[in-house]
Parts: C-alpha cells; structure tokens; sequence
C-alpha cells in the first residue's frame, strides 16, 4: 500500500534522511523505532505532505503522491504534542476533519459521539482542550485522527510526553484501538519495550536510512549490526580490538571497527569454564540488583570493562567471581 | 521592628506620591475645577457642541483609517518577518521599528524633506519638467497624517503579531492540514483565531497612539485639520479659552482611558502555553508561487514608506538649493555642511535671534535633570510598590495613570495652575523637565519593577545575616543586580525629554526653546536656511534618538518588553 522510495532530506545543512526506504501492507502496524533527532518526525511529516523531501518518493498504492497537497492524502498524523486545537473544544477538535470532509452536521455528531464513547469520555464534549490532563489529551488527539477514517495512520510517540505508570495503562488501550481500526499504522517511538508491545513489524532508523526491518523477534534474536543490538539494549559488546589490545572496554562505548560479539546477560555462566572459550573473565561485582527470578549482576574487570550478567544466585558486593559465555551463545556482529 | 518597616514603606510612598499629587492630579483636578466652575456660571452658553463633535469625529476618523492601514500594512509584514528568511532581514527588521522611536518633530521633519514643497519629490518632479513650482501638495492634508501614522506605527503591529505568530505553534496549522484543510483555510480556521487577540491588543495599541496624535497632527495636517489635541492647544495657545481647552482634555482623557482599559483586557493570554511553541519557528526561503513576488513586494513597499522618508531627512540635510535670505549672490546648490555649521550661529532671520544651539542646550540641561529625576523617583516608587505587598495593586495604577494622559493635557493642567503664579513668573519652563518626567515614570516603572522582583529575597537575607545594615545591602545586592534596569531607564527618560513635543510647547519660553520647538518654528517658518536649520536638528535628534534605542536593545533586560 504505502511505498517510500529513496527519501532524501537534510535539516540545517547537514544529513539527516539518507535514501531510506521501506514498504507497509495493508492493515500492517509497524513501529519505526530510532533515537531522538534521528529523523523519525521528518519522515513522518514528508510521508503526510507535510514537508517536502529533497529527493525520494512517497507512493501509495503505486502512484506518486507528490502532486497531492497534505489535505488531499487523507494520512491521519498524531502529533507528539497532540496539537489539538485550543480554540475549539473537545467536540469540535474531534469534528474538525469531518467538517473539512463536508459532512452533514447529523452524520458528524453521530461519528464524534461515537469516537467519543470509545475514549471513555463522553461527558468532555464541551470542555476547552486546555483543561485535560495528558492522558485525555493523548485520548482526543487519537479521536480526533481516527475521526475522518484516514486510509493511513501515523503516531509520533504518542505516549512520549506522559509518565511511566500512565503510559503502561495506555499501551494497552492503543494496541486494542490500533487492533480494531484495521488500518494500516506507522507508529514512531524511541522506546523499544513500547514498540515491541504494539508493533507486527518494527524498522529501525538509524544514521539516515532503515538499518533493520523486521518482527520484534528477528530483531531480538539476530540483532542487525552491533549498534541495533546497543540501541536495543541486548546485552554486552565486546569488540575484537578490546581482545587485540589486551583491555575490555565499558558496554556503552561504540566498538571502534572490527567485528563486534554480542555476549547476552542471560547467556552468561558463572565459574571456570571446562571449554574452550575466549569470552572468559574475572572480576569484581559492582552491583546486583534481584529482577524477580535473577539477580542482574554488574561485574568491573581489572581492565575497568563493566559486563553485565544475569544470574539465579545473588553475589556479595565486591567479591571476585568468574564468568564465561559458551563460544555458542555468542553472537559476532558486523560493527 | 515591624512597626519601623511600616513607617519606611508610608516613607517611600509619599515622596513620589507627594510629587504626583502635585505636578499631575491636581493639574488634572484644576481643569476639572475650571471646566465646571466655569460651566455652573455661564451655562451651557460657553461654547457651541460642534466645538467638542467636530474635533472629536475628525479624531475617531482619522484614528480609524489611520488604524485600519497600518493593519493592512503591519499584518503582512508580520508575516514577512514571522516566516520568511530573505537577504537583509536583520537590518529590515531593524530599520523599520527606527519610526516607532522617533520625536514627533523628527517624523513631520522627514515627511516634509519627502514630500513637501522642499522636499526631494516635487524637487524632483520640478527639475525633471521643468516646473517653477512644486506639483505634489501632499502636506497639509489628511493623506499627509495617514502616511506620518502608518510609518509611526506599523513596527508595533510587527512586533506584537509577529512575535506570536512566530511562537504560535506550528503543528496546529499542520494539523488542520492533515485533517483535511487547505492551507489557506488552516491559516483561516486555525492560526488567525489563535492571533486574534494578539492582532486584537495590536490594534488598539495603533488606535490609542493615533487617536492622541498631536505633533504629526499639528505640523502635517495644517490648521483645517484639527484633532482632539490639536485643538486642546489651539484654544489654550491661540484663542485662550482655557475652558473649552479643559473640557476637549477631559473628553481626550475619557476616551484614552477607555481603550487603556481595553488593551489591558485583551493583553491577558487568553489560551496560554497551549498555543505556542518552546521555540519560535524556523523560516523559510520564498520558493512557491506567491511566495517569490510576496517577499519581493512586502520589502520593496516597507523601504518605501518605512525607510525613505528617515533617509530623506537625512540626505536632505546636506543639500543646499537655494541661496538663504542674507546671503546676497552666493548660491552655492549641492552638497554642504552648512545648517550644520549654522546650528552654531545666530543669524538675524533666524527666528527671534535665537541661535540653535541655544536650543541644543536647553534640551540637554531639561533631558539630564528628567533622566535623574524621573530615575530617582522610579527607583522610590518601585520600592515602594514591592514593599506594601497586596496593597500595592491599588497603588501601582496611581503611578501608570499619567500614561493615560496626554502630553498636552499636561501642559494645559500646568498652564491653569501655574500659569498665573507669581513663582513661576518667567520660570515657566523649568516645568519643563517635570513634565518631561510625569510622562517618562510610567516607563521607569515598568522597566525597574520586574528588575526589582527578580532579586531573590534570599540574596537580601545572606548579607543581612552576614552582617550587611539596610544600605549595605542596597549598595552590596541590589545596585548591582538592578544597575542595567536603571541604565535602561535613564536612557529611556533622556530620549524621551529630548523628543517631546506637546508638553514643552505649552511651557516653553519664547526666548528659550527646546530642540522639538525649534524645529516646529523653523519648519513652519520661511526661508531655506530656517528650513535646513530645522532638517539638521531634526537629523542630530534622530541619530541620538536611534543611538539611546540601539544602547537599550543591546542591554536587553528579561522581562516583559516596554512598549
């Protein structure tokens, strides 16, 4: 359905979309997943026509949409401010794309009733906007672009601007809304717990272009390169010049060149390996912290490396231990 | 120790207090005394009611149309600056609010070196057909005063719509798009109605600055066009019918105020933060259709009205084209310092033998004691204000009321009640810097008060604790911290005693003019020499005006701006 080819775009001189590219199918909810300024909104406002790319183009259903101006593209776009507008009241933020659809003023209160009903609130038709707090400006905005049944719909970090606990209460409230609507969804995060509860398919942005696509799965299991795998968080990277060199850097740092080795905290086995492995250390605990059926462990090599491992006993703070990964466990990575 | 701080704070309060009561309300009380005692003996017989209509409708109507052009100029250009980048932007910007800072004196000055029968256009027009005398008679017509308004005061309309319109939030417009909307009926249906009341404190901002016009009035439209204040000074200066005067200030007044209180109202936000944007939006480069001959059109008509007619005054200051009475046979036409130099001589055609310079000093010595007086008393007042907590919001308009009051009914209060006074005999214009302070204190105020209440109370209290007496605190905390605010109002009153005009044409002696009355005489007197003298003082006012302006700018204090 929607196709975008090749886009091209920069922001204040320099890069910031490198030819990307990607496809979505019918009634397919992917989670385009990048750190902040990577770019995600641009895309977002260029596939809605709301900025235009340098180069590159947006496609639905195989034609061009380059000559289609934003209102004609019928593409709903959940801002991360929400943008509702504060001179117009729940009601009639909720109407607004309706009343541009020039529907009759019966037909539109019948959809806006409705759409209010299944946010729970429909006692707020005439509150100002202004007055709501952030979940139930969260809940109007999504009303408000469902309203006008758009062909497309796109979410940037809708729970972005609201606090932990109300942000796990709406996950599930937007899966099940995204669920029913049946449409196709980009939806844009930078979290990738959010992603992967929402999404069928997740793309991940970084340094201009899609560096992985695919089920949250395949992301996790064969992580695309060493930063995909950083970005998600999956485990410790050790890179082959920390080897070559004689010292193990810290996790956080990027692996200058090289390949790179994934080494997961789950993996991780506590002892003198039997085997024959490279991935063998000794060193002082840190930290450790009990995650429920583990204890997460953070463990400081006599090079100043911190690895983190995840283990069924607790340790004592400052003892010396041994670690190893299986040379099977280990994942090499593409740096 | 409570009961010392009460009697500090009643302290404070009575010397500005004391000099309010005095130089402003009971000014202000005695043409309300005059005008009644006057009607309850002579009835209604005093005047005729065309006196009072006929001045007030030419005011509301040349206030209205005045009002209404600067809006179809001001709102584009806000639009220009809020979003477009285009080569020159910055100096643009900066040119065009020159006007707004501009002595009325100066702003007549500029027009007539454009338009009037002196002035480049007709000197043009005659040397290119050939014409013995001027063609275009723009002055002195109702046209003349439109132009003068809308180059006073479109820089207001660009800075308050344009700073919000470049705050506004730009994702709501984007979202009525994606709704569905073209843009033009996003702008319609969304940023318009999200401006309105910015465009709406803008307006009578513009209405209240033309409606008490009085310097432009007086020396652009001629005597057939009389307004409000116009004819305030008319009837005192020339016919002495105080009370007609009195009655015309207080409908002035009445109607000042008015609108003061609607402009109040309409500052308040009305959608706070939602509206706007952390940051203010980026521009852009013209590239769509319209856009192109939009910006080409918007800075070509902005140059026109909002640049030639300062650069014309400047440029018209170093021409000569005719010989001056006196100076039999020697024509030297083209390029001269010479009203410059004549700044420093005294000539018998010039008016009542009273060289220039004369002025200059004058205007200084007044400037000098208005900036201290007025400084002095601001820096009481805002202690005042801050001292007596609650109490204050009933207090703090006592202060901001000779805002609302005309210059000029300033000067007719000062005439009734002082006027006759054997003290003032001939010391009439030692009224002068006390006038000039009465206008200035409101903006003193305003600009010390939010420096006084961004000290932290803390601060205090450290060097009180660290063993810091009450003065030593004021020398040690508060000096430092509010010294840019007091450099910021000094420089305020100094170039506002230089540039006013309506006061100090009511209380200045003959003999001993200020620069502004000057530069009125010689304008409106014969011969080129009175009327070059009058285009390098009124350059000399502009480039000082300019220069306190651009010091302020660069000084830039937090807080609201001052308008």
């Amino acid at each position: 359905m929607l196709s975008v080819r090749d886009i091209y775009k920069t922001y204040e001189g320099a890069p910031l979309l490198k030819g990307l590219s990607f496809e979505l199918a019918k009634g397919e909810i992917i989670g385009l997943l990048g750190t902040s300024g990577s770019g995600k909104s641009t895309l977002l406002r260029i596939i809605a026509g709301l900025e235009e790319a340098e180069s590159g183009a947006v496609c639905w259903d195989g034609v061009d949409l380059a000559q289609t101006p934003a209102h004609q593209r019928g593409f709903g776009l959940m801002f991360q401010d929400y943008a509702l507008f504060p001179h117009r009241n729940v009601y009639d933020n909720i109407a607004f794309g309706l009343r541009m659809q020039k529907r009759p003023e019966a037909e539109i209160e019948k959809i806006v009733n409705e759409r209010l009903k299944s946010i729970r609130m429909e006692n707020f038709a005439k509150r100002p906007v202004t007055e709501l707090s952030g979940g139930e400006q969260q809940r109007v905005a999504l009303a408000r672009a469902l309203a006008p049944d758009p062909r497309l719909l796109m979410l940037d970090e809708p729970l972005g601007a609201l606090d932990q606990g109300l942000r796990e209460e709406l996950t599930q409230e937007l899966r099940q809304t995204l669920r029913d609507s049946h449409k196709p969804v980009i939806y844009v995060t930078h979290d990738h717990q959010e992603a992967f509860g929402l999404a069928d398919r997740l793309l991940i942005l970084h340094d201009g272009v899609i560096v992985q696509d695919g089920s949250p799965q395949e992301l996790f299991e064969s992580p695309a390169n060493a930063w995909v795998a950083g970005f998600l968080g999956l485990g410790n990277l050790i890179s082959e010049n920390d080897f070559t060199k004689g010292t193990l850097m810290s996790d956080q740092s990027e692996p200058s060149d090289g390949a790179v080795w994934l080494l997961r905290p789950f993996d991780a086995r506590m002892g003198d390996s039997q085997a024959t492995t490279p991935f063998k250390f000794e060193g002082e605990v840190l930290d450790c912290i009990y995650m429920g059926e583990r204890y997460r462990i953070k463990l400081r090599t006599p090079q100043g490396a911190v690895l983190t491992i995840e283990t069924p006993r607790p340790c004592t703070l400052g003892e010396r231990i041994k670690v190893y990964w299986r040379l099977e466990d280990v994942q090499c990575l593409k740096n | 120790m409570m009961k010392r701080s009460i009697w500090q704070t009643i302290l404070l309060w009575a010397i500005p207090l004391a000099f309010l009561l005095i130089f402003f309300y009971q000014p202000l009380l005695a043409i309300f005394r005059l005008v009644f005692s006057t009607q309850f003996r002579q009835g209604w017989k005093l005047f005729r009611w065309s006196q009072i209509t006929k001045p007030l409708g030419f005011t509301l109507y040349q206030a209205t149309l005045s009002t209404i052009l600067t809006l179809i100029l001001g709102l584009p250009a806000a639009y220009l600056f809020a979003r477009f980048q285009f080569a020159g932007r910055k100096f643009l910007r900066v040119l065009i609010t020159i006007p707004f800072i501009l002595p009325t004196v100066v702003v007549a000055a500029a027009f007539n070196t454009l338009l009037g029968p002196r002035g480049w256009l007709n000197l043009g027009l005659m040397s290119l057909f050939n014409l013995s005398s001027p063609p275009v008679n723009i002055l002195n017509s109702l046209s003349a005063i439109l132009l003068a308004h809308v180059f006073y005061n479109t820089s207001i309309v660009i800075r308050m719509v344009g700073s919000s319109l470049s705050r506004l939030n730009q994702n709501l417009p984007s979202a009525a798009q994606n709704l569905g909307a073209s843009p033009w009926r996003a702008f319609r249906e969304v940023t318009l109605p999200l401006l309105m009341p910015s465009i709406l404190s803008a307006t009578l901002m513009v209405f209240l600055f033309d409606f008490s016009s009085f310097g432009v009035v007086l020396m652009l439209g001629g005597p057939q066009f009389s307004t409000l204040e116009v004819e305030i000074y008319n009837q005192a200066m020339n016919r002495f019918n105080l009370p007609v005067a009195g009655l015309l200030s207080i409908v002035q007044l009445a109607f000042t105020l008015l609108v003061s209180v609607l402009i109040n109202r309409s500052n308040q936000p009305r959608y706070g933060k939602a509206a706007m944007a952390s940051e203010s939006s980026g521009l852009r480069i013209a590239r769509k259709g319209w856009e192109k001959p939009f910006v080409i059109i918007m800075v070509a008509v902005l140059l026109l009205l909002m640049v030639t007619p300062t650069l014309s005054l400047i440029t018209r200051s170093f021409f000569s084209f005719e010989a001056a009475r006196g100076e039999r046979g020697e024509l030297n036409t083209g390029i001269t310092l010479r009203f410059y130099r004549e700044l420093f001589e005294n000539r018998e055609q010039s008016l009542f033998y009273v060289p220039p310079i004369l002025a200059i000093r004058n205007s200084m010595i007044y400037a000098g004691i208005t900036m201290l007086l007025a400084t002095t008393l601001g820096l009481i007042s805002v202690y005042a204000i801050q001292k007596s907590g609650r109490l204050s919001r009933f207090l703090e308009p006592l202060f901001m009321l000779p805002l609302g009051a005309s210059a000029v009914t300033l000067g007719l209060g000062f005439l009734i009640v002082f006027g006759s006074s054997v003290l003032t005999q001939g010391r009439f214009q030692a009224l002068i810097p006390i006038a000039h302070s009465l206008v200035a204190l409101p903006l003193v105020i305003r600009t010390l008060l939010p420096a006084l209440r961004g000290i932290p109370a803390n601060l205090r209290l450290a060097a009180t604790s660290m063993g810091a007496s009450p003065l030593r605190v004021f020398r040690e905390v508060d000096l430092p911290i509010l010294f840019r605010a007091i450099v910021v109002s000094m420089l305020f009153a100094f170039t506002i005693s230089l540039g006013e005009f309506g006061a100090s044409s009511f209380l200045s002696n003959t003999a001993m003019p200020t620069i502004p009355v000057a530069i009125y005489r010689y304008l409106s007197q014969p011969g080129a020499l009175n009327y070059g003298q009058a285009l390098a003082m009124s350059s000399l006012l502009m480039a000082v005006c300019v220069a306190g302006s651009i010091i302020i700018e660069q000084i830039r204090l937090p807080g609201k701006e001052v308008f």
